[in-house]
């Protein structure tokens, strides 16, 4: 669905951000992006829509130029950005103003999860608090159908029971054609919801792997300062540490943060 | 599913939708202040003019610096989203082609201004008048026709084609140049673009002084009826009439890439 | 000291459901939510319900009617059993084995404490 080869781009008058960078995303996959502040987490993923022109390399998405903004990859492509803008009108009416132009747009499932979001129909989107506002354009986001989702930060902002909400909203409602980019910096947010981990790191993709995949190489464990000798990646943590071993036995959860901490540190787990 | 990705009448429609939808409480709104104070106006002007001397030319007069103004000030508000990025965002991932959302933008400020405006005044002319007219029968310069309006200042009412050309297109620059301002510019297009301008006019004047002063061309003035090496009156206002074409041609040009390569 | 290690999530859901048939919840024969209905209780990738899926359906716990859904299979309780009770003596026993010798507790210690257990379970 995506490919990017060798892509270069750089802010006008600023030092290079993509120097080389090379990534493949197929559909079906709810993928994590990663990656350090300033690592051009939200700049990949405005090229993705067209947002941002890149200065050379191959960058294509369900086989357009981003860059072009031809209507058939736009009304295929819906983007949550971290910071948003509504009009001063009610949700039925913004409904009406912008759900014309989504051919695959799903009324039904947009009421419903509006519901499960507690925003009624007649509610002013200026007045509403910025949690609400990101909660309504996620849910404008799933029922737009778009194959591509891209969500930048969806869960800051959010409270409590809306990112429990947020994450079995996403894990429901997808279709196996669908692909969802999300990246984030609230890494237990999105924990079990992701597939698929991408670390971005000084202008490339360091990291690229699904999470049966680490699960399968990797396991997370607590551990003694002796046990220590074995891993891979430890941190200390109250009560002894936290390692990454090399999985000699049951598949254990994925601490993410520590997996993004060992990798950006330079460590690889094949 | 086949998806037209050049230009389809159906998604233009949906843009007026989606405008009207959005600005349904502020377009009465700024309707009904904009009459307002024409209507406030007209009382005013009539009423210093003492009631008596109001005529054709006085609306035409107004009128005319009214539709600049208020035209110019218009067009340099187009691509409202440009002003801020998160407005941008939305608006260019807009699904419709960048050349719907270009005629959009054209036919919602330029052409709509160019002819709803002169509808409106004349609308409001005729019925502040008429009722000015009930409460004063002695006043009877109230009808306004904008025939008359114009017959009573162009004098012989006859127009030379490029003459003709010239002043549509110097009217259209007027609506292209804060347009093109408003797509190219992000923050402040009016400032900017007037800038633009006077920084332009200000060059050539300088230009066609230091080359007047510095060639020693005696009696040929860059400014006045015999520009530089066109002594014919007729030839200037041709090719002034085909300068401004090309002038208002690349300004659109200007505003359109703006819109094609724009970023956010 | 010895920290428990939390299995990986497709696994603590096949645990999940595996519960649920011993506790006659989703009896043999049973339908069992569609993964992405179970996807979307949990909040939890489809893709890992889905594996959880091929694996209860590899040990023979589930049936996969094709384009109908999964279903608790007849045998799913004495495979589960079995799997389990492997898992117990293979993970579970040596590391409580390991707490009883470290802190001297002895077998005759254990018994009254097993006996009681095991009445409150019947409870």
């Amino acid at each position: 669905m995506i490919q990017i080869k060798d892509l270069h781009f750089a802010y006008p008058r600023q030092e290079v951000l993509f120097s080389n960078l090379s990534v493949r995303l197929e559909a079906g996959s709810i993928t994590g992006l990663l990656g350090k502040n300033g690592a051009g987490k939200t700049s990949l993923l405005k090229l993705l829509t067209g947002l941002l022109h890149p200065i050379s390399g191959e960058l294509s998405v369900m086989d357009h130029q981003p860059r072009k903004r031809e209507v058939s990859l736009l009304n295929d492509v819906f983007m949550v950005p971290e910071e948003f803008f509504f009009p001063s009108i009610s949700i039925r009416d913004y409904v009406k103003a912008y759900t014309p132009f989504y051919p695959r747009f799903d009324h039904e499932l947009l009421d419903r999860i509006l519901i499960e979001f507690e925003l009624g129909n007649e509610r002013k989107l200026q007045r509403l608090s910025h949690g609400q506002k990101k909660k309504f354009l996620i849910a404008f986001a799933m029922a737009t159908r778009c194959r591509l989702l891209v969500l930048d930060e969806p869960t800051n902002g959010l409270d409590i029971p809306s990112k429990a909400l947020f994450r079995k909203i996403l894990a429901g409602s997808l279709d196996e054609d669908q692909l969802v980019v999300i990246s984030t910096h609230q890494v237990k947010d999105v924990e079990n919801l992701i597939d698929k981990i991408i670390i971005l790191d000084n202008g490339e993709v360091i990291f690229h792997q699904t999470i049966q995949e680490i699960s399968q190489k990797v396991a997370f464990i607590s551990g003694t300062s002796e046990e220590r000798e074995a891993a891979i990646y430890s941190e200390a943590v109250p009560g002894g540490y936290r390692l990454m071993v090399p999985n000699g036995y049951e598949e254990t959860e994925v601490d993410i943060e520590l997996l993004f901490n060992a990798i950006t540190n330079g460590h690889k787990i094949g | 599913m086949q998806t037209n990705n050049s230009f389809s009448f159906h998604r233009l429609m949906l843009l007026f939708k989606q405008k009207l939808i959005i600005n349904k409480r502020r377009y009465p709104l700024a309707l009904a202040a904009f009459s307002g104070s024409l209507i406030i106006s007209f009382v005013f002007a009539q009423t210093i003019n003492n009631f008596g001397n109001w005529s054709n030319m006085h609306y035409v007069t107004t009128f005319i610096s009214v539709f600049v103004i208020v035209g110019i000030a218009y067009s340099a508000f187009s691509f409202p989203p440009f002003r801020s990025k998160e407005k941008s965002m939305v608006y260019l991932m807009l699904p419709a082609t960048n050349s719907e959302k270009f005629v959009f933008e054209i036919l919602s400020r330029i052409v709509a201004f160019i002819v709803l405006m002169p509808i409106l005044y004349w609308i409001l002319a005729n019925l502040e008048g008429a009722v000015f007219h009930y409460y004063f029968p002695e006043l009877t310069n109230y009808k306004f026709s904008f025939r008359d309006g114009f017959l009573a200042i162009v004098k012989d009412g006859k127009f030379e084609f490029w003459a003709l050309i010239l002043t549509l297109q110097g009217i259209l620059f007027m609506f292209i140049a804060p347009f093109a301002g408003a797509g190219y510019f992000s923050k402040s297009p009016l400032v900017k673009t007037l800038l633009t301008f006077s920084i332009i006019m200000l060059s050539y004047f300088l230009f066609a002084f230091l080359l007047d002063k510095s060639l020693n061309l005696e009696g040929l003035h860059p400014v006045g009826k015999n520009l530089i090496f066109f002594k014919d009156g007729q030839t200037v206002i041709k090719l002034m009439g085909i300068g401004m074409v090309i002038v208002n041609l690349s300004l659109l040009a200007i505003a359109w890439f703006s819109l094609k390569e724009k970023e956010a | 000291m010895e920290f428990k290690n939390t299995k990986g999530i497709f696994l603590q859901i096949a645990d999940s459901i595996s519960e649920k048939v011993m506790e006659g919840k989703y009896p043999p024969g049973e339908k069992i939510p569609s993964v992405r209905d179970l996807a979307a209780e949990m909040g939890v990738n489809p893709n890992t319900v889905m594996r959880t899926y091929s694996e209860l359906q590899t040990r023979g716990i589930i049936d996969n009617k094709r384009g109908v859904g999964y279903y608790v299979s007849q045998d799913a309780v004495p495979i589960i059993r079995q799997w389990k009770r492997k898992e117990f003596f293979d993970t579970d026993l040596p590391l409580i084995v390991r707490q009883i010798k470290i802190l001297g507790i002895t077998l005759e210690e254990l018994i009254p404490y097993f006996e009681s257990t095991q009445n409150s379970d019947k409870l």
